[in-house]
């Protein structure tokens, strides 16, 4: 059985001369947290755009189930997106100032009718009941569902986000530094309700932080980015094991 | 600016339109001119009953009375009622401009605005094309060409009118579309319809609604301007600036019959810029508000 993601030697340059990814590859297994930590500039938001399929890579290839997923155009592209969601870092910006919230948490599900996610079968009634459902799972109460996402607090935006995330019940979720806008109090919360997610519906991540406790606290395996190439990656815990990288090293010791 | 207008524009807008009006007060005064040329429009021939075709040389160049209130013109014909009867024309023509203009400008903007690539590039050397002519130039030549009549008055307006709301929205759309929100519906599935309609078009609503407001001004004088030279409106149409070219031989006796239908066109116009005035205001006091909440 293949991985549930296999990203090989992924290349991908930005106009002639700035190559941001060079030969990138790892892979995730089922209900396994990958995390994913680099200094900013160093090609972390390129990999989520690409595995998103939001941007071709010019070299090498990715998997997902097995499916080459940067070869899928159109229509079949849009269904590959049912496996893999994603959260954003700034939830101001990743949620649709215009829309409601019921609104913005079940478009996937309104884009997908023959999507049934297992843990909303026993919802009866329409989207907003679905809506109330998911913000349920993300420990928002349902007075939230006709608010705009400027009277949400970031932390309650952020959780609106993995809501609308988790709602297709994918295999993969990408989190892009979702807790790097968030008040340090808020950024822990956050951070346990992904890791409970993960344990009750043993979803994947691919985890993509700069905050070294952060990536320890929620990953199994750590992989570590520096201008493009991966140059270290290894279990969450070895991460103070002398064999480590010594730009690794450095990360561990200075705290960020 | 007195202390309540003050306190009035530092509420937060979401308040309602109560607000936005009390402290917009020139929005106030555009939109009660606007009524009362609405409700002369729509109802004035209640308090006018004149035919404002029928030619009635015995009394010509009459001054004011119960019957004819703002007298007769050089032929007879009730002013009054040739200035009601223009509105409809005129504001009525203008609606059918801009509608035009936002069916074909709007779909093109964000066509242009999300496809980018080679779509945009054609779209954007044919705007350029067109820009490098002045558009009332444009106008004339067209009216022109076409033959003098109000269909190709409408025609030669339209086509310059449209460039500047597909413009509007490619500019939100290129602004917004690599937003993460547009980035996140994308990943939720969205198809490019759903995108395009549900997510990016609500984002160029405020700025197309400032923009009309002032091209309302704006197209009113273009069709004023062209019938004047007798390229729209043709007589007997009461249209106001037909009216002007009629009444511009008898200016040194009877300045009126160029005075009312220019103070008509002048009011209008006036109205229509204190509205996009006034909710340029408004709407950018609500970007701010929505910028930094609290």
């Amino acid at each position: 059985m293949p991985p549930l993601l296999e990203v090989i030697k992924i290349g991908k340059s930005y106009g002639d001369s700035v190559k941001v990814l060079r030969e990138v590859s790892f892979q995730i297994g089922a209900g396994e947290c990958l995390g994913l930590v680099g200094e900013s500039g160093s090609g972390k938001s390129t990999i989520t755009r690409l595995i998103l399929g939001l941007d071709k890579p010019d070299s090498g290839e990715i998997f997902v189930s097995g499916q080459a997923v940067h070869r899928l155009k159109g229509k079949a592209l849009r269904h590959s997106r049912k496996h893999v969601q994603v959260v954003f870092q700034d939830p101001a910006a990743s949620l649709n100032p215009r829309l409601r919230i019921w609104k913005s948490v079940v478009e996937p599900l309104e884009n997908f009718p023959d999507v049934e996610p297992k843990f909303l079968t026993n919802v009866s009634g329409g989207q907003r009941e679905l809506a109330a459902a998911l913000l349920d799972r993300v420990g928002l109460g349902s007075e939230l569902l006709d608010r705009y996402p400027d009277q949400l607090s970031g932390g309650q935006k952020q959780r609106v986000a993995i809501a609308r995330g988790l709602s297709l019940e994918p295999k993969l979720l990408v989190c892009d530094e979702p807790t790097s806008s968030l008040d340090v109090s808020v950024q822990a919360q956050i951070l346990n309700l992904l890791k409970e997610l993960k344990e009750e519906l043993g979803i994947s991540y691919l985890f993509i932080s700069h905050d070294i406790a952060a990536v320890r606290f929620m990953s199994d395996r750590i992989a570590v980015l520096k201008d493009g190439q991966l140059i270290d990656q290894f279990a969450a815990g070895d991460l103070f094991s002398p064999e480590r990288h010594p730009y690794t090293r450095k990360w561990t010791e200075t705290p960020a | 600016m007195n202390a309540a207008i003050k306190k009035a524009v530092l509420r937060p807008a979401r308040n309602g339109r109560y607000v936005w009006l009390s402290a917009n007060p020139l929005l106030l005064i555009g939109i009660s001119l606007l009524f009362v040329f609405m409700l002369l429009a729509l109802s004035g021939w209640l308090l006018a009953a004149n035919d404002p075709l029928a030619v009635n040389m015995a009394e010509r160049l009459k001054s004011p009375s119960l019957e004819y209130p703002l007298g007769t013109d050089h032929m007879g014909r009730c002013i009054f009622s040739r200035l009601i009867s223009g509105a409809r024309t005129t504001l009525g023509i203008t609606a059918m401009v801009l509608m035009t203009v936002m069916v074909i400008g709007i779909p093109m903007g964000l066509l242009c605005g999300y496809a980018g690539g080679r779509i945009d590039a054609l779209f954007m050397r044919l705007v350029d094309g067109l820009l490098a002519l002045p558009e009332f130039i444009l106008a004339i030549a067209v009216a022109g060409f076409l033959g003098p009549s109000l269909m190709n008055l409408m025609l030669s307006v339209v086509l310059v009118k449209w460039i500047g709301y597909a413009r509007v929205v490619r500019g939100v759309v290129m602004a917004e579309r690599e937003k993460e929100y547009i980035l996140a519906a994308r990943v939720g599935g969205a198809r490019t319809f759903k995108l395009l309609f549900r997510h990016l078009l609500p984002q160029a609503v405020s700025p197309v609604m400032v923009l009309a407001a002032f091209d309302v001004g704006k197209v009113i004088l273009t069709i004023s301007s062209l019938s004047y030279l007798g390229l729209g409106a043709q007589p007997p149409a009461p249209e106001w600036g037909a009216m002007l070219n009629d009444g511009r031989p008898y200016f040194q006796t009877a300045p009126e019959l160029m005075l009312y239908p220019g103070a008509a066109i002048m009011l209008v116009v006036l109205a229509f810029n204190l509205i996009g005035d006034g909710l340029r205001n408004v709407l950018d006091l609500k970007e701010r508000w929505r910028g930094n909440p609290g």
